[in-house]
C-alpha cells in the first residue's frame, strides 16, 4: 500500500457551510480579507477594501507560494505587507482565472500584482526572493494614489475600521506625510488602549511594530514641534501609565516588544521596576529584561518570574524542533527556537540559580544543558556566565565531570 | 510480548491508564472474534441521550466566572430533562495559563459537574499552556495540576490518559453501547495520536467522538478545516504539533469509528462533512463564541441530542445565562449518523466440520446394550438411558464430542486472522449447538453435559471406556449444562448450551478430551435423543462450538521498504527538501511516527510513504537520521546528508537601457534579494568603466557622463557567503545638438558663421559642404525650419539668434 492510508493527500471536503454571516478572521486580521480562493472573489474584496491582488500562479500540482510555505525573517515582512495591502490568491495556471493572463512565455510560477480591475501592475518570477519582492511591493504601495486607494475602503468598511486606519497611518508614514501619519496612528493607539474593540486589540502587536518603524524614521512633520520619534515616545509614556495601574499581560508584552524594536529594553526594565510587585503582567516583560536583570545580578527578580528548569526545557523543546525542520548553521540562527538561544538562556538561568545559592537546581540545569549540547561554544558561554558568581565554575566543573 | 531492542514501548505506553484499562492496554491490539451474531445493534436498542459541548471558556475563567457556573449548573439541572450523559470541553479552559485564579475559577465551575455526577472530558487548548514570554511549557503544568488524570482516577467513566496526561478518553455505556469520547491535546502531536490510535484499536465496537481545540477556522473568506496556508498567518502553537490536514488524513480518515470531530478556538460556528477512508461521513464542527458574542461568549453551549434510532444527532445552541437559543442554520441543525456503520462488525469463529476449513471434530457414542460396538462413523449420536428399551434394565447410550485443534499459537501483526483460539486469548463465552435428529417423544428427560477428562477416540466402545462414562471418573465432576430432550416448541431441534468453563480449562492447559452428553436416568420406559453427528451430510446440523474471546496480537515492528530518501541531495539555500520513508506496517491500524533527528515530524496510520519537509535556511551539509515507530517498536529508517549550496543573489529589476545627454544626471537602481534566509546583500556599482565596483554602494543613485558614447553601468550584488550576481544596463551618452552651434562649443556665435557659409544651399537642395563636414552635420546645425535644406530662411533665423542685423 503506497501513500494511501498515510495521508498527505488532500482530501476533498464537501463543504456544508452554506452561509456564514459574520466576516471574521484570524485574531490579527479581523474583518479584513487577505486570502481568496479565486480571482473573482479577490477582485471583489480588493475593490471593497482598496487593496491590490497578489496572484501566485503555479503549474498544475505545483507548490504553494513559497512565502506561505515557510515563515522566515525574510518572508514575515512580506506577509505582513500582503495582509495589509493585498488579497492573496493562489491559482493553478490551467484554471479559468489564470488563463486570462498572458502566460505564454512559460515562466511559472509567476507573481502578478493586479488592480481590482484585473490590470497587471507588476509581474515577478515566482521564485523572487522575498526581500526583493518586498521592495517592489513597497514601491507600488507608496505614493499619493495609495492614500486614495486606502481611503476608498472606508466606504465599504466604515470610518472606524481599525485595520484600514492602521493601513492609512502606515501609508502616510511611507509617503513622508508625518503629520497625517501621527494623526492616524494616534487614532489607532487610542482605540487599542480603549480595550473594547477586539479588532484593535488583535492588531496591537502589528500596530506597535509599525510605530517602532515610524519612530526610527524620526522625520519632522510640518508642525515642527513634533517628530515621529517624539510622538512614539509620548505613546510609550501613555502605555506605561496604563501598565502601572492595570495588570494587563498582553499590553505589557506588546509594550516590551515595541521597546525592543526601538533598542531600548532598558526602558522596559524601568517600567518593570515601577509596576506593582503583584502584577502578573510583570512576567510578560521577562524576555526583554532577563539579560539586564542577570547582568545586574538581580537573580531573585529573575527567579521570581519563572521556573528555571521548566523554562530551559521549553527552550530546548523549541530548539529540537528547529533542528528537524530547518537547516542552518548555528552562527546564523540565533533567535528563539535555536540551540544558541536555548543555551544562552540556560546559561543565564544557571548563573541566577548559583547566584541565589540554589546549587542543586543549578546542577540539574547544567546537566541537562550539557546533555543537550556539550560543545565548546556551550562550555565557553557557561564559563563566561558562571565566572560571575561565586562557586559557579566549580559547579560547572563538577557537572562536567559527572557528565563524562 | 516480542522483545525488541529498540522498543519504544516505554515512551508510548507508559501512560496513566486507570485501573479499568491497565490490563488491556498492555496489549498491542485487541481483536474481537465472536461467533454468534452479537454485534451491537445500536439503532435497534439505543435510547436517545445528550452530549453537551462547552467551547472556549477562557473569558469566563478570567472575567465572567458566573457564566461558566451557569453552563455547568445548567448541565446538572437538566441532566434528566435532556438525559445528559456526557459533557465535552473543547479547550481553552483559561485565558492565561500562568494565572492561577483563572484555573481556580474553572475548577470551581467544573466541580458542579463532579458534584452532579456528570461525566466529562477536556481537550486542552492553546491558552491552557504557557508560551515563550514567561517560558514555554508544552507539558501543560497548570492544566495537569487542575484537570490532569489523577483528578479522575476513581471515576468509572474516565478510562485513561496519554503518557503526557494531555489527552484522555472516557467511555459511557448507554443502552448497551460503549460510547467513546476522545479528547486530544491541542494540535495533537504524533506521539499523542499514536496513543489515541491504541485506544481506538482497543475499542473497535465503540463509536468515537473526537474533541480537540484547534482544527477548523472561521476566517474571512475561509471557513473549514485549517488549510496549510493559514499556518503562515497563525503558526502552530505547539513545537510538536501537527496541522489539521495531517490530523484528518493521518488519523481521522483511517479510523472508521470517528463520526464527529468537534473543536473550538476560532470564533464562530462552522460545520462541514468530510469522508473517511471507509467512505463514511465525518462531521466536523467548530463552535466558539469567545469574541464577538458578548461577555466573553455569553455562555453559549452546544447540545448534541443523539437519536440512534433515527440515525441522527440533533444539534442546538443554547445560553443558560441568557436563557436563549440560537436558531440559525449554523446553530441548529441535524447531522445524519448511522452509528452502526461506524463500528466494526464482529468476525465470527465457529468450529464445525465442513464450516469453513474446519474439519477436526471427533464424535461418537457408546452403547451399553452393545458394549463392543463403536459408532465413530455414525451420522447420529444416541443419548438414551435405555437404548434397548428394556422393561428390566437400563442400557445407556452416551455421546462424546471433541473439537480438536481449536487452540493455537499467539498471533503477531501481519499473521493471517487466526481460525483458532490464540493461546493468549481471554475467553468471553463458549457454547455448543447441536441439532437433534430425533427428540424425545415419551417423557421429557434431561441430558447432561460434562467435560471429559479421559481420552477416547471414534473407535471407543462402552467396554473400552471401562463400562461407560462415569461422572467424576471420566469427566470433570461439575456439570457444564443441562438440556431437555423434547422439541419445544415443536420443530425446534436446536440445543445450545454454555461450555465456557470447559474451553477455559483447555485454554488453561487441561487436555482437550471434549465433552460428553449423558442421559438422565429415569425408571421405566422413556425416550432418548439422536443428535446429528459430524458425519451427517448436512453441514449445518453438525455439532458446532462457538467461541467469543479477545486476544492480543503482538507487535511486529514496521519494515522500512525504502529508507530515507531526499527529493534532492543538493539544494540551494532557501529551498526546501522533502524527506521520505516508505514504511510497511503489517497492521493497517497501527500508528506510524516518523522521527527525524529524534524529533517526531510525521504521522500516519498503516503502511505508506511518510514525508517531511526541511527548509535549507543556509548553506552547509546537513545530516538527517530517520527512525520510524509504531505503537511499540521503532526501527532505524536511514540516514542521509543533504548539501545546501549558497545561492547567488537575484537581481529582480535593474534600469532599462537609456539615452542621456552629456553631463545629464540619470537615476540608476537595482532591486535584488537573496534566497538565503540569513544572507544579506551588498550592491556596488562600476559606473566609470574602470572594472572596479567602487563608484557607488547602494541600491539606487544618480550619475552622469561627461563624454558622448555608449557606456555600461554595471552592478555587482554580493551576499555575505561569497555569492555574486552582476547586472548591467547601457547608457547611450549623446551630444544633443543645438541649432546654430556648428562648432559644438555649446554656444551660437560668430565662430559658427563660417560653417553656415559652407553649408548654405538653395531651397529644397541638400547642402554639399566640403568634407569632412557632412550634409547631416549641416542640417543638424542650421536647418532651423526642418525642410532639409539650409536656405535663406535658415540664415535669417541664425542671424536672429546671434543678433545680427
Amino acid at each position: 500500500m503506497k501513500a494511501t492510508s498515510i495521508g498527505r493527500i488532500s482530501t476533498f471536503c464537501a463543504l456544508l457551510t452554506l452561509s456564514v454571516p459574520s466576516a471574521l478572521g484570524h485574531p490579527g486580521h479581523f474583518y479584513s480579507a487577505f486570502h481568496a480562493e479565486d480571482l473573482a472573489t479577490a477582485y471583489a474584496h480588493a475593490s471593497d477594501e482598496g487593496k491590490l491582488v497578489f496572484a501566485y500562479i503555479k503549474k498544475p500540482g505545483g507548490n504553494d507560494c513559497p512565502y506561505l510555505r515557510w515563515v522566515t525573517p525574510k518572508t514575515q515582512p512580506v506577509l505582513d505587507l500582503l495582509v495589509l495591502e493585498t488579497i492573496i490568491v493562489e491559482l493553478e495556471s490551467d484554471t479559468p482565472g489564470a488563463r486570462s493572463f498572458d502566460l505564454t512565455d512559460g515562466h511559472l510560477p509567476a507573481i502578478l500584482l493586479l488592480t481590482p480591475a484585473g490590470e497587471v501592475v507588476h509581474r515577478l518570477p515566482g521564485d523572487t526572493p522575498p526581500d526583493a519582492c518586498r521592495k517592489i511591493l513597497l514601491r507600488e504601495l507608496t505614493g499619493p494614489g495609495t492614500i486614495e486607494r486606502i481611503q476608498s475602503a472606508f466606504v465599504a468598511m466604515g470610518e472606524d475600521h481599525i485595520f484600514t486606519r492602521e493601513r492609512l497611518a502606515r501609508a502616510y508614514a511611507r509617503n513622508g506625510e508625518t503629520d497625517r501619519a501621527i494623526s492616524a496612528y494616534k487614532w489607532c493607539v487610542d482605540h487599542t488602549l480603549a480595550q473594547n474593540n477586539a479588532s484593535a486589540l488583535a492588531r496591537r502587536p502589528y500596530l506597535f511594530h509599525a510605530l517602532a518603524e515610524f519612530a526610527k524614521i524620526s522625520s519632522p512633520g510640518e508642525n515642527r514641534s513634533i517628530t515621529s520619534a517624539k510622538f512614539v515616545d509620548q505613546q510609550l509614556a501613555r502605555i506605561e501609565h496604563v501598565l502601572q495601574y492595570y495588570d494587563d499581560s498582553k499590553l505589557a508584552k506588546d509594550y516590551a516588544e515595541l521597546n525592543h524594536v526601538l533598542s531600548q529594553d532598558e526602558r522596559t526594565l524601568a517600567l518593570f521596576d515601577r509596576m506593582p510587585a503583584d502584577f502578573r503582567s510583570r512576567n510578560a516583560l521577562f524576555d526583554r529584561i532577563i539579560d539586564q536583570l542577570i547582568n545586574a545580578k538581580r537573580y531573585d527578580d529573575v527567579l521570581a518570574l519563572i521556573t528555571p528548569l521548566e523554562a530551559f526545557r521549553g527552550e530546548v523543546a523549541l530548539a529540537r524542533r528547529r533542528i528537524a525542520f530547518r537547516a542552518a548553521g548555528d552562527s546564523q540562527a540565533t533567535g528563539r527556537g535555536t540551540k544558541f538561544f536555548a543555551m544562552h538562556r540556560g546559561a543565564l538561568l544557571a548563573e541566577a540559580l548559583i547566584g541565589s545559592q540554589r546549587n542543586a537546581e543549578a546542577e540539574m540545569l547544567l546537566a541537562e544543558m550539557l546533555k543537550f549540547d556539550s560543545s565548546d561554544e556551550t562550555i565557553d558561554t557557561l564559563t563566561t556566565r558562571l565566572a560571575r558568581v561565586e562557586g559557579g565554575l566549580a559547579a560547572l566543573e563538577s557537572v562536567e565531570e559527572m557528565s563524562q | 510480548m516480542k522483545s525488541n531492542s529498540t522498543c519504544k514501548t516505554g515512551r508510548l505506553f507508559s501512560n496513566s491508564f486507570t485501573q479499568h484499562e491497565e490490563l488491556r492496554i498492555t496489549m498491542t491490539r485487541i481483536f474481537w472474534l465472536v461467533i454468534v451474531a452479537t454485534t451491537a445493534n445500536i439503532s435497534a436498542e439505543a435510547q436517545d441521550f445528550t452530549v453537551i459541548a462547552l467551547p472556549d471558556t477562557q473569558n469566563y475563567s478570567s472575567d465572567y466566572p458566573d457564566l461558566y457556573h451557569a453552563q455547568t449548573q445548567w448541565c446538572v439541572d437538566n441532566l434528566a430533562v435532556y438525559n445528559i450523559q456526557f459533557v465535552t470541553h473543547l479547550g481553552d479552559v483559561v485565558n492565561d495559563a500562568a494565572t492561577l485564579y483563572q484555573w481556580d475559577n474553572a475548577r470551581a465551575a467544573m466541580n458542579r459537574l463532579d458534584n452532579g455526577n456528570v461525566p466529562y472530558g477536556i481537550a486542552p487548548g492553546n491558552h491552557d499552556f504557557l508560551y515563550p514570554g514567561d517560558y514555554y511549557d508544552p507539558a501543560g503544568t497548570n492544566y495537569l495540576d487542575y484537570f490532569g488524570p489523577s483528578y479522575y482516577m476513581n471515576e468509572s467513566w474516565y478510562m485513561g490518559a496519554s503518557p503526557s496526561g494531555l489527552s484522555n478518553y472516557q467511555i459511557i455505556n448507554y443502552s448497551g453501547v460503549d460510547w467513546l469520547f476522545l479528547h486530544l491535546c491541542l494540535e495533537t502531536p504524533a506521539e499523542e495520536l499514536a496513543w489515541a490510535q491504541t485506544v481506538i484499536n482497543a475499542h473497535p465496537q465503540s463509536p468515537v467522538l473526537v474533541s480537540t481545540h484547534r482544527y477548523m477556522s472561521n476566517w474571512y473568506l475561509w471557513q473549514g478545516r485549517y488549510q496549510d496556508w493559514q499556518y503562515a498567518f497563525e503558526s502552530l502553537y505547539r513545537h510538536d504539533g501537527i496541522r489539521a490536514g495531517e490530523f484528518f488524513n493521518g488519523f481521522v480518515a483511517p479510523n472508521r469509528q470517528i463520526y464527529m470531530v468537534a473543536c473550538g478556538h476560532s470564533d464562530g460556528e462552522v460545520r462541514q462533512v468530510s469522508q473517511n477512508n471507509a467512505g463514511l461521513p465525518v462531521h466536523e464542527l467548530l463552535q466558539d463564541f469567545q469574541t464577538t458574542y458578548g461577555n466573553g461568549g455569553n455562555g453559549w453551549l452546544r447540545i448534541f441530542e443523539y437519536r440512534p434510532d433515527a440515525n441522527e444527532i440533533f444539534v442546538r445552541t443554547h445560553s443558560p445565562s441568557l436563557n436563549d437559543w440560537r436558531t440559525g442554520d449554523q446553530s441548529q441543525f441535524t447531522l445524519h449518523v448511522d452509528f452502526e456503520q461506524y463500528v466494526l462488525t464482529s468476525p465470527s469463529l465457529r468450529f464445525q466440520n465442513g464450516s469453513g476449513e474446519y474439519s477436526s471434530t471427533v464424535d461418537t457414542w457408546i452403547n451399553e446394550d452393545s458394549g463392543g460396538s463403536s459408532y465413530g462413523s455414525s451420522s447420529i449420536l444416541v443419548v438414551d438411558d435405555d437404548t434397548a428399551n428394556s422393561w428390566f434394565e437400563e442400557y445407556e447410550g452416551q455421546a462424546m464430542i471433541r473439537w480438536e485443534n481449536i487452540i493455537g499459537p499467539i498471533v503477531y501483526e501481519g499473521d493471517p486472522t487466526p481460525n483458532y483460539i490464540p493461546s493468549n486469548a481471554t475467553l468471553h463465552s463458549a457454547s455448543i449447538t447441536l441439532n437433534l435428529a430425533d427428540d424425545t417423544d415419551l417423557g421429557n428427560p434431561e441430558f447432561y453435559v460434562y467435560r471429559m477428562t479421559a481420552n477416547w477416540d471414534e473407535g471407543s466402545t462402552w467396554n473400552s471406556m471401562s463400562g461407560g462414562i462415569d461422572v467424576g471418573s471420566e469427566t470433570d465432576p461439575t456439570r457444564l449444562a443441562t438440556f431437555l430432550g423434547d422439541n419445544n416448541p415443536d420443530g425446534n431441534a436446536w440445543r445450545t448450551f454454555d461450555v465456557t468453563p470447559a474451553v477455559q480449562a483447555w485454554l488453561g492447559g487441561s487436555p482437550n478430551y471434549g465433552i460428553c452428553i449423558l442421559p438422565q436416568r429415569i425408571d421405566f420406559n422413556d425416550d432418548g435423543i439422536e443428535i446429528h453427528s459430524s458425519e451427517n451430510g448436512n453441514v449445518a446440523t453438525r455439532p458446532a462450538l462457538d467461541v467469543a474471546f479477545d486476544y492480543a496480537v503482538l507487535n511486529t515492528p514496521p519494515t522500512i521498504t525504502t529508507p530515507l530518501w531526499p527529493s534532492t541531495l543538493t539544494a540551494y539555500e532557501g529551498e526546501d527538501v522533502e524527506l521520505s520513508v516508505d514504511v510497511s506496517e503489517p497492521n493497517p491500524t497501527d500508528p506510524i511516527i516518523l522521527y527525524i533527528n529524534e524529533f517526531p515530524v510525521g504521522y500516519g496510520t498503516g503502511s505508506g510513504v511518510v514525508n517531511h519537509f526541511v527548509l535549507m535556511e543556509d548553506e552547509g551539509e546537513y545530516t538527517f537520521i530517520a527512525e520510524v515507530a509504531d505503537d511499540e517498536a521503532s526501527v532505524p529508517a536511514g540516514e542521509i546528508t543533504v548539501t545546501a549550496l549558497n545561492a547567488n543573489p537575484v537581481i529582480t529589476e535593474i534600469n532599462e537601457d537609456l539615452t542621456v545627454a552629456i553631463d545629464e544626471p540619470f537615476e540608476f537602481h537595482v532591486i535584488a534579494g537573496d534566497p538565503g534566509i540569513y544572507d544579506t546583500i551588498t550592491i556596488r556599482w562600476d559606473l566609470d568603466l574602470d572594472g572596479e565596483y567602487d563608484d557607488f554602494t547602494g541600491s539606487a543613485g544618480t550619475w552622469s557622463y561627461g563624454e558622448a558614447g555608449v557606456r555600461l553601468a554595471r552592478a555587482q550584488v554580493t551576499d555575505n557567503d561569497g555569492g555574486e550576481t552582476l547586472g548591467q544596463f547601457s547608457v547611450n551618452v549623446q551630444y544633443i545638438f543645438t541649432f546654430g552651434d556648428f562648432d559644438r562649443d555649446e554656444d551660437v556665435d560668430l565662430d559658427d558663421y563660417a560653417g553656415l557659409y559652407t553649408c548654405r544651399s538653395g531651397p529644397d537642395v541638400m547642402p554639399q559642404p566640403t568634407p569632412p563636414t557632412t550634409a547631416m552635420t549641416c542640417l543638424q546645425a542650421f536647418d532651423f525650419d526642418s525642410d532639409s535644406d539650409v536656405d535663406l530662411a535658415d540664415v535669417s533665423e541664425f542671424q536672429l539668434q546671434i543678433n545680427l542685423p
